[in-house]
């Protein structure tokens, strides 16, 4: 297969097969937290988009080309955290700057984006999986736009479960997990067949 | 020697209320990415729940004690360089020792360093009180978290693999297989294997948070019911020397509403 | 100016320490873990070649560098009572769902080369649990020659990177044996 089509490839199974948040696991506290509208859903996941892919862009060269020629390849995680970090920091004042209004919608999300469980687990597993260059920004891209369908997705449920009538116990959190239980199994049916 | 007591109080209650009142998983709902990811079975899980003890045990010890020399401006990324090193340390320390644990885990062990309740606790309570406070506070926290991704693990391990291994990571122990809801040679398996796959633990860890939020909802009600009770009697007792035809139109209204 | 300056110098002093002990930290536990850590990795892989050929002794590890079959790293010779059993390879690639490092056994004329037994040494795919389901068929075909193109692969998890690098190892195996 050509190079383009496995890049492609690539994307979409990261984004709807092996679905960052459904199947691997990855950013679900900001997932169960994001709330129940759309607009606000959609425009975290647009800047944890932001910062996946500029994330995975910088620290595969720091690992390569600074962390592993110096001998010191387990200082990774130290070393990531802190440019995501500082990312997001830049991030935060780029948007604050450009348009006020989504700095403010935004509100508390922005630094919670730090400790979003995706953008450390996609920088630390394109490293720890040995992947190329051109690997690893497939697997960036993939699985910030699987992250911002989801969340979208997952807002507009919740915001039409909202005025439903649930069980009392379910209300909340029980109710956003079974939703993403059905969404998950939904989402096994594109795994394939096994052997 | 009254104080002293007050603060033995004040460190059981700290300790004590990590685990159960104020359970980081459940009560919380934070750190939730392990807990889906991880308990599969039982013993990955408890593995897990250890070495998140460890981290959040030593993290705490030491912004305690150094609660003092950080400046408030750069707290949290000083605080997230403390948790970075020490998951660090303990990640190579379990790929050494009990290498078995380590592939288990995979990614999750270096995502402590973004974990919700670590840093939670360190801006919350580590930063605030004394190292030995943070020390039981750490512990409470992390045998709570232990105990409630175990319990996710032993429903997801037990009716999704119809199996109990042990002895499977930490080697120590000799490898041994409850057999449950399967059969050793196969003749019948009523296991469900949907509990095993991420839809499952969706599954599971929500039912569980519902059964404790009907628990806590029907404990709210009683509480509810008997201040209501007491207030209608408390009322009832003071309308009775002014007018008994009063207090009767007020006590039949309880009856029924009740 | 003179004291918003030194507070920034204390800031970053105070931020800069921190780091430099945290790194001294990790790097001392780094020099007490590391030889631990090499001599597992070289058990695990040991216990790996004694599962594929168990009575056999190993010549060194040979490495490989093949632009058309990347993914093989290295190889041992096994022998047995003078006689040459096969060749183990060590295939190392990955997939979109994340790194895999099998061991493939391989024996037989440079021709008709036969696939003995796979091994998983480890993987950090999403879902390693599948792995022992797509190396099943390898172990346990009867025909093991015609046995790599024959086993049925879904287009997603490693099933198709297994298969891959069982014809890579078929092939770096035909070259070295055949330039013998």
């Amino acid at each position: 297969m050509s190079a383009i089509a496995t890049f492609l490839l690539a994307i979409v199974s990261a984004m709807l097969i092996d679905n960052v948040v459904l199947s691997r696991f990855y950013g679900i506290c900001s997932f169960i937290g994001v709330g129940n509208r759309v607009k606000s859903a959609y425009s975290m996941g647009l800047a944890v988009t932001f910062v996946i892919i500029l994330a995975s862009l910088v620290c595969w060269p720091i690992y390569y080309y600074v962390l592993v020629p110096a001998g010191i390849p387990f200082m990774d995680t130290l070393v990531y955290i802190l440019v995501i970090a500082s990312l997001v920091q830049v991030v935060g004042l780029f948007i604050k700057k450009k348009s006020p209004a989504l700095y403010k919608s935004l509100g508390i999300y922005l630094p919670l984006i730090t400790t979003n469980c995706a953008v450390l687990g996609v920088a630390q597993s394109n490293t720890d999986s040995g992947y190329t260059f051109a690997q690893s920004m497939s697997n960036a891209i993939g699985t910030s736009l699987g992250f911002l369908l989801i969340i979208v997705v997952f807002a507009c449920i919740r915001e039409r479960l909202e005025s439903s009538n649930t069980p009392k116990a379910f209300k909340g959190v029980p109710l956003a997990l079974v939703t993403a239980a059905l969404m998950a199994m939904a989402f096994m049916g594109l795994q394939g067949i096994g052997a | 020697m009254e104080s002293k007591d007050i603060r033995r109080s004040q460190h059981k209650e700290s300790f004590v209320s990590g685990i159960i009142q104020e359970n980081p998983l459940f009560v919380s709902v934070l750190g939730t990415c392990p807990a889906l990811a991880i308990t599969t079975t039982v013993e990955a899980a408890f593995g897990m729940g250890l070495l998140f003890t460890f981290v959040l045990v030593c993290s705490n010890i030491i912004i305690s004690a150094l609660r003092k020399l950080i400046p408030e401006e750069i707290e949290t990324p000083a605080y997230i360089v403390v948790i970075a090193a020490f998951v660090t340390i303990t990640k190579m320390l379990t790929e050494a020792f009990i290498p078995a644990l380590y592939s288990s885990l995979g990614v999750f062990l270096s995502l402590l360093v973004v974990n919700c309740i670590v840093l939670g606790r360190a801006e919350a309570f580590a930063n605030k009180n004394t190292v030995f406070d943070s020390l039981l506070d750490g512990l409470g926290n992390g045998i709570g978290y232990t105990l409630a991704i175990v319990v996710i693990a032993l429903f997801r391990e037990v009716l999704g693999a119809g199996t109990l291994t042990i002895g499977a990571i930490f080697t120590f122990v000799p490898k041994s297989t409850l057999y449950i809801l399967k059969d050793a040679a196969g003749t019948y398996d009523y296991s469900m294997s949907l509990l095993t796959n991420p839809a499952g633990g969706f599954i599971v860890f929500g039912l569980i948070l519902a059964v404790i939020y009907a628990v806590k909802n029907h404990k709210a009600t009683i509480v509810k019911a008997k201040a209501r009770a007491a207030a209608f009697a408390a009322a009832a007792k003071k309308a009775e020397p002014v007018v008994p035809a009063k207090e009767a139109v007020l006590a039949t209204p309880a009856k029924e509403v009740k | 100016m003179k004291d918003s300056t030194k507070k920034y110098l204390k800031v970053s002093l105070t931020l800069a320490g921190i780091c430099a002990v945290s790194a001294l930290a990790i790097g001392g536990v780094n020099l007490l873990t590391s030889d631990t850590i090499k001599a597992n990795e070289k058990a695990e892989v040991d216990k790996g070649l004694r599962n594929i050929y168990p009575d056999a002794t190993f010549s060194d590890t040979v490495e490989v560098k093949d632009e058309k079959n990347a993914d093989i790293v290295s190889y041992w010779i096994a022998t047995e009572n003078e006689e040459e059993r096969g060749y183990i390879f060590k295939a190392s690639g990955s997939n979109s769902y994340g790194g895999l490092t099998i061991l493939i056994g391989i024996s037989g004329e440079a021709t008709a080369a036969k696939l003995g037994t796979i091994y998983l040494v480890s993987s950090e795919q999403t879902r390693t649990d599948f792995i022992d389901k797509y190396i099943a068929p390898y172990n346990s075909g009867n025909d093991k020659e015609t046995a790599i193109d024959s086993v049925k692969c879904g287009a997603t998890y490693a099933a198709t990177l297994i298969q891959t690098m069982a014809k890579e190892a078929k092939s770096v195996y035909e070259t070295t044996k055949g330039a013998k």
